[in-house]
């Protein structure tokens, strides 16, 4: 057993709202996906995704004067990074920053800013390329960013396992924690790389959903026929601590970060291994780490990307190795996916969930597809108490993420 | 010119958000919260706004918000003489 951390904050900006609570409510009714049609992507073959419904002048106004320099998904990051350092009680102004760490996953970085520069490289010549520039693309800007906002200056990284990067950090956090190499860490994910380039990428490898219909209906993980998933953006931090330094404090504990099992396929570059043996062996690590059985297991997170490789192979996995059908969701459903946010994303929702002791049904899903034995939620919220749940995140690369946690008390 | 005045206040403020009340002609840049990253930035917008480019030795931390301008119309000037009829 790995002794468990404190999760004490938390801090989300997705395409469901700009908080932890507005996520919540949207992610928790479970409706349909916050897909719209995207001007930035406009005359290519999918051109719909989950944006973070603020302007850039929004974003700007909350994030303040440094804004001028970041690329959005720094921003995100910042503004997720303040709610969660709030929601925690806890004051950058006053602690001991040398002793907090900041760990931010991002999976693709500003896009939307490489592309821009090499427009201007192309037709104006590089007396006309931003010197933000490589400020703006490298993807530990928004660690970087977090990091200064907040005055820590213990260890910060920025990991990057694309799609299970969110999920990655929080579990190099938690290492940094119990080595004692900090007492606070800010961990999550960010990503804003919904850009042309990244779209169309994503497109020729048959990932995305072609949207066909309503696109607010195009994510819809585990459905007989979900297509591909829907891009999307945001930022989602926690704020965790050892459970002694939370109780010396006096700090609220949302719930408990009890195992993490991160493992590699050792496979292929892009397509999950055969039996999703890699993913299995990180649920068994996080659950052996949290001193769990199988079937403590009450509630399943899913990655839940609406791929059709994906969900069957993850459907597969959990009936397998948990076959008492925990329920399950997919909160990509609703948000679409934000890539190297998604793990940090979905690891708060799961910390909601089992708060709130109640199970967001999955958005657009009125059953799983008949092959798939599971236990789906849909239509509307159940009603659990939950005493442990995973968060799977699996990634392009072969990387594996499963967090386990439980209620806090 | 008050136009290239009233130019570059509003590029301060939309493009690096220094708040228009700060904005004098006698602030400097460094005053105004321009770091060295902030002044290379600030010459492209000007250059995308004027279509000339100040060297950096015209605007550094110590330069003022009029001494910017003046530099500015100085060059617009050269440049209107060079292609000018004669």
């Amino acid at each position: 057993m790995t002794a468990p951390v404190a999760v004490t904050g938390l801090g989300l900006i997705t395409a469901a709202g700009e908080s932890a609570g507005a996520t919540w409510n949207a992610v928790a009714d479970g409706v349909r996906t916050a897909a719209a049609r995207d001007p930035a992507l406009a005359g290519l073959p999918v051109d719909f995704s989950c944006r973070v419904p603020l302007s850039r002048e929004a974003l700007d106004d909350r994030v303040g004067r440094a804004s001028w320099r970041m690329s959005r998904h720094a921003k995100l990051a910042v503004l997720a990074a303040r709610e969660a350092v709030r929601d925690a009680g806890l004051d950058a102004a006053t602690w001991n920053g040398g002793r907090v760490a900041v760990v931010i996953g991002c999976g693709l970085g500003a896009d939307d800013v490489r592309e821009e520069q090499d427009r201007r490289l192309r037709e104006l010549g590089p007396d006309m390329v931003s010197a933000l520039t490589i400020p703006g693309i490298i993807p530990n800007m928004a660690a970087g960013e977090v990091s200064i906002d907040l005055g820590a200056e213990g260890p910060s990284v920025a990991p990057a396992t694309a799609c299970a990067s969110g999920a990655t950090a929080i579990a190099l956090a938690r290492d940094l924690l119990v080595a004692g190499r900090c007492d606070i860490v800010v961990a999550g994910g960010a990503e804003a790389a919904v850009a042309r380039l990244t779209a169309a990428g994503f497109w020729r490898m048959g990932a995305l959903s072609l949207g066909t219909g309503q696109v607010t209906e195009a994510s819809r993980p585990f459905a007989a026929d979900r297509d591909g998933f829907v891009m999307g953006e945001g930022a989602g931090i926690l704020v965790m601590e050892r459970t002694d330094d939370a109780m010396a404090r006096g700090a609220r504990s949302r719930a408990l970060l009890v195992g993490c099992g991160s493992t590699s396929d050792a496979h292929h570059p892009t397509a999950p291994a055969p039996d999703a043996r890699g993913a299995e062996a990180a649920l068994r690590i996080a659950l052996d780490e949290a001193g769990l059985a199988a079937d403590d297991v009450d509630h399943v997170n899913a990655h839940g990307t609406s791929t059709p490789l994906n969900d069957a192979g993850e459907a597969a996995l959990i009936a397998r190795v948990l076959p008492h059908r925990p329920s399950v969701t997919a909160p990509k459903g609703v948000l679409g996916h934000s890539i190297g946010a998604a793990g940090a994303v979905e690891a708060a929702l799961t910390v909601l969930t089992i708060q709130h002791r109640t199970v967001p049904p999955i958005a657009n899903l009125v059953a799983p597809a008949p092959e798939l034995d599971i236990d789906c939620v849909t239509k509307q919220p159940r009603r659990q108490d939950i005493r442990a749940a995973v968060s799977h995140s699996f990634g392009f690369g072969g990387h594996n993420v499963v967090l386990a946690l439980a209620k806090a008390s | 010119v008050q136009e290239t005045y009233d130019v570059i206040r509003s590029v301060l403020s939309d493009s690096f958000r220094v708040p228009a009340e700060e904005v004098r002609p006698g602030a400097t840049l460094g005053e105004l919260d321009l770091d060295s990253l902030a002044l290379t930035e600030f010459v492209l917008v000007l250059h995308e706004r004027f279509g000339v480019k100040i060297d950096s030795g015209h605007a550094h931390r110590g330069t003022t918000v009029a001494e910017v301008a003046d530099r500015l119309d100085a060059l617009r000037e050269d440049g209107a003489r060079a292609v000018g009829p004669s």
